[in-house]
C-alpha cells in the first residue's frame, strides 16, 4: 500500500474545507443583520482560524523529513462500513420492528461478527442480547417514554 | 425557632428523603449511559412537579442533577466515552487509568472530588449567592468574549499533540456552532437548505458522535480483526479480566489526599465558571483540568491515567452544580440549561426566581438549601455502593460491551428528541471524529469550541455593536485585557517550553 503524511494530507482537507466554508460565507444567501460583518463575521473568523492553523501544520509537515502515518491502522473502510452499517441497521429494526426484537437481532449479529467463536457461545450471545433488548426497553420506553413511529413488534 | 422547626422538619421528611434518594439514583443511571442526560431526565419529570410539593420536587430534580454529574465520569472511565458532556476532560485520565488496571480508583476519585466540587459550591451558594450574583454580573460581554478566548485558547495549548491541530480542531467547532439560527437576529445560515439544522447542531447527538462513537469504532475494529484472525479470549466473555487485580486497586488515604490539590482547583473553578450564566459545566471541566495540568508538578504524566487528571474536571464539574443557582435564585437568571428546568420547576411551584425569592419564600428556599447539602451526602453513599456493580461492568469483554453502548448511544441520541436526524448528526460527526483521531487532532478543543462559540458570537457582535464597529471596544475594560494577557503569557511560556525541546533534540 502506497504510504502517504497523514498531516500533510489532513492539513490540506482542511484548508480547501476553511476556503469552502469562507467563500460559502460571503456568497450564502441569509441576511447579514446588523453590526461590523453581521451574521457572517463569526464563520468568517472560525474559517480563518481554521486556515491559518492547518496551514502552519502543512507547512509542519512539508518541513518533516520522515513520513506520519495515521494511527489506528486496524480501523479501515471496511471496518468503518461494517461499524456504521450496524448502527444504522440497530435504529433502523428498533423504530420498525419494536425495541426489544429489534435490539435482539441486532445484537445477535453484532456479537456473532465479533466472536471468534460464533457456534460455541451461541446460546450465550442469545442469551445477552435478549436481556439487553428487555434492559433498553425498560430504559428508554418505559421510563424515557421515547416515541416509536408504529412498529411492528415489541 | 419556629421557622427552624420547620426548615428541619421539611427538610428531613421520609417523603423528601425518599424522593431525592430515588433522583440521585436516576440522575446517576442516566448520567452513565452515553446520550442520556441528567437535563433529559429533569425534563421528563417536570410534568410530575406539579403533583408534588415544593421541597420534594426540588429535592428529587437536585438529586437526579448532582447524580447524574458522577454518573458521566462512570461511563467515561469504563468505556472512555463521556456519558454526559460534563464528563468530557474525565476520559482523558479516567480512562487511561481504567486500562491500566485501576476502575475502582479512578471511580473513587471521581466521587470523592466529585462530591466535594458539589459540596463546596453548595457552600457558596448558601452563603454567597446575592454578592457572587452581583460579581458575575459585572461581566460585559467584552468580557465574556475575553473568557471564552482565554477557554479556547488554554484548552487548545494544553491538550496532548500538537497546540495547531488543537486550534484547528477549536476551529472546526467553532464553525459548528455557527450553524443554524445567528444568536442576534435569528438568520438561519450554514444549513445547506437542511430544515433539520436551522435549530442548529444539536449537543448530545455531536458529542455522542464525536466522543462515543470513534472509541467504540476502534474498539469495534480490534475486535473485529481478532475475530478475524480466529483469536480466542478465554472465559467466553464470562466477566474478569485475569491481568485485573483488585487488592492493586483499593483507594488508599494517601492516594486520595494527593488529589487534594487538583480537587480544590476544581472545586473553586467549577464554582466560579458556574456562576457565570451560560458558561456551562463542559467548560468548567475543561479549564479545571488545564489548570490542574498546569499547576502540577508532574504534567507529562496528564493523558496516562494520573488520578488528578480525574479530579480535578469531576471537582470542576460538579461544582457548576451549586453555583449555577447563584444567579438563578440572586437575579432570576439561570446559570446553565439545567438551572433553567430548576427554575421552571421553582415557577409551577408559585416561587418567581429573582431578588425577592429568599424574602418571599425563606423557609421553602432554606429548607431547598438543606435538602441541596443533604442529597451530595446521598449521591457519596448510593455512588459508593453501586461502584462495585459498575467496576465489574468495566471489565465485560469489549466484544459484548460495543455493541450494547453503541446500541444504547443511539438510542439515547434517539430519545432525547424523538429525531431521526440526531442519530444521522451523531452518525456524520462520528465519522468526523474518527478521522481527526485518526490523524492525531485532538476532540476537546473541537468539543469546546462547540459549546462555546454561539456564546463567543454573542458576545463579540454585542461588544462590536457597543463599540460602533470599533474593534477597540473588546480591549477597554481590565478585566478583559487581564484575560488576553493570560492567553499571550501562556502562549508564550508554552511555545519556549516546546521551543527549547526542540532545540535540545536537535
Amino acid at each position: 500500500m502506497k504510504k502517504f503524511n497523514s498531516d500533510l494530507v489532513s492539513s490540506l482537507v482542511l484548508c480547501i474545507f476553511s476556503i469552502g466554508a469562507f467563500i460559502y460565507t460571503l456568497t450564502g444567501k441569509w441576511s447579514a443583520g446588523a453590526g461590523r460583518g453581521g451574521a457572517r463575521l463569526f464563520p468568517q473568523l472560525a474559517a480563518a482560524v481554521i486556515f491559518c492553523s492547518a496551514l502552519m501544520v502543512l507547512l509542519g509537515a512539508l518541513k518533516r523529513k520522515e513520513q506520519k502515518q495515521m494511527r489506528f491502522p486496524e480501523v479501515g473502510l471496511m471496518s468503518a462500513f461494517l461499524f456504521f452499517g450496524m448502527g444504522a441497521l440497530c435504529v433502523f429494526l428498533s423504530l420498525n420492528v419494536g425495541v426489544v426484537v429489534g435490539n435482539l437481532i441486532y445484537l445477535v449479529l453484532a456479537f456473532l461478527l465479533l466472536s471468534p467463536a460464533p457456534l460455541k457461545e451461541f446460546r450465550f450471545i442469545f442469551i445477552t442480547a435478549g436481556l439487553s433488548g428487555a434492559g433498553f426497553w425498560i430504559l428508554f420506553i418505559f421510563f424515557a417514554n421515547m416515541l416509536l413511529p408504529n412498529p411492528i413488534l415489541f | 425557632m419556629d421557622a427552624l422547626y420547620e426548615i428541619i422538619w421539611g427538610a428531613f421528611s421520609p417523603n423528601v428523603i425518599l424522593y431525592t434518594t430515588f433522583g440521585v439514583f436516576l440522575g446517576i443511571t442516566v448520567g452513565a449511559i452515553p446520550g442520556l442526560s441528567g437535563d433529559m431526565a429533569i425534563a421528563l419529570l417536570l410534568p410530575i412537579v406539579f403533583k408534588l410539593s415544593p421541597a420534594v420536587s426540588i429535592g428529587m430534580l437536585m438529586g437526579i442533577y448532582k447524580g447524574s454529574m458522577f454518573g458521566g465520569s462512570i461511563s467515561a472511565i469504563s468505556f472512555g466515552v463521556p456519558g454526559t458532556p460534563a464528563a468530557i476532560a474525565t476520559v482523558e485520565d479516567g480512562y487511561p487509568a481504567k486500562k491500566k488496571g485501576f476502575p475502582r480508583r479512578a471511580m473513587l476519585t471521581a466521587l470523592y472530588s466529585s462530591v466535594s466540587g458539589d459540596f463546596i459550591s453548595t457552600l457558596f451558594l448558601i452563603f454567597l449567592a446575592v454578592p457572587m450574583g452581583r460579581a458575575a454580573l459585572q461581566f460585559g460581554p467584552a468580557e465574556y468574549f475575553a473568557l471564552y478566548v482565554f477557554a479556547l485558547m488554554m484548552i487548545s495549548l494544553l491538550v496532548t499533540g500538537e497546540m495547531k491541530k488543537g486550534i484547528a480542531a477549536a476551529g472546526v467547532g467553532l464553525l459548528l456552532g455557527c450553524i443554524g439560527m445567528d444568536p442576534l437576529i435569528g438568520s438561519t445560515r450554514l444549513t445547506f437548505g437542511i430544515s433539520g439544522l436551522r435549530g442548529g447542531i444539536p449537543m448530545v447527538p455531536l458529542l455522542v458522535g464525536v466522543f462515543a462513537l470513534p472509541e467504540l469504532m476502534m474498539q469495534f475494529s480490534n475486535e473485529w480483526k481478532k475475530a478475524r484472525e480466529n483469536k480466542q479470549d478465554d472465559g467466553l466473555g464470562k466477566g474478569q479480566d485475569i491481568s485485573y487485580d483488585a487488592k492493586n486497586d483499593e483507594m488508599t488515604f494517601a492516594t486520595y489526599r494527593s488529589t487534594f490539590k487538583a480537587t480544590l482547583l476544581g472545586s473553586l473553578v467549577g464554582t466560579f465558571i458556574g456562576a457565570l450564566p451560560g458558561a456551562g459545566s463542559s467548560l468548567a471541566a475543561l479549564m479545571s483540568y488545564g489548570l490542574a495540568r498546569k499547576m502540577s508538578k508532574t504534567p507529562e504524566l496528564f493523558g496516562t491515567g494520573i488520578l488528578e487528571g480525574v479530579a480535578a474536571p469531576e471537582a470542576g464539574n460538579s461544582a457548576t452544580a451549586g453555583s449555577s443557582l447563584i444567579p438563578l435564585f440572586a437575579f432570576g437568571i439561570p446559570g446553565s440549561a439545567t438551572a433553567a428546568l430548576i427554575g421552571a420547576a421553582l415557577v409551577m411551584q408559585g416561587i418567581n426566581p429573582g431578588p425577592m425569592m429568599i424574602e418571599e419564600n425563606s423557609t421553602i428556599i432554606y429548607t431547598l438549601f438543606v435538602i441541596i447539602l443533604y442529597a451530595t451526602l446521598i449521591n457519596c453513599l448510593l455512588s459508593y455502593l453501586l461502584i462495585p456493580l459498575y467496576a465489574k461492568i468495566s471489565m465485560i469483554k469489549p466484544r459484548f460491551l460495543v455493541p450494547i453502548v453503541f446500541a444504547l448511544a443511539l438510542l439515547g441520541t434517539y430519545a432525547s428528541r424523538n429525531s431521526m436526524m440526531d442519530v444521522w448528526i451523531a452518525l456524520g460527526s462520528g465519522l468526523i471524529g474518527v478521522w481527526l483521531r485518526k490523524n492525531e487532532y485532538p476532540l476537546a478543543p473541537l468539543v469546546l469550541g462547540f459549546v462555546v462559540g454561539p456564546g463567543a458570537e454573542k458576545s463579540l457582535r454585542q461588544a462590536l455593536l457597543m463599540g460602533r464597529g470599533d474593534w477597540s471596544i473588546l480591549f477597554s475594560t481590565p478585566i478583559a485585557v487581564g484575560f488576553y494577557v493570560l492567553c499571550a503569557v501562556s502562549l508564550s511560556m508554552i511555545w519556549f517550553s516546546v521551543k527549547d525541546k526542540i532545540v535540545a533534540e536537535e
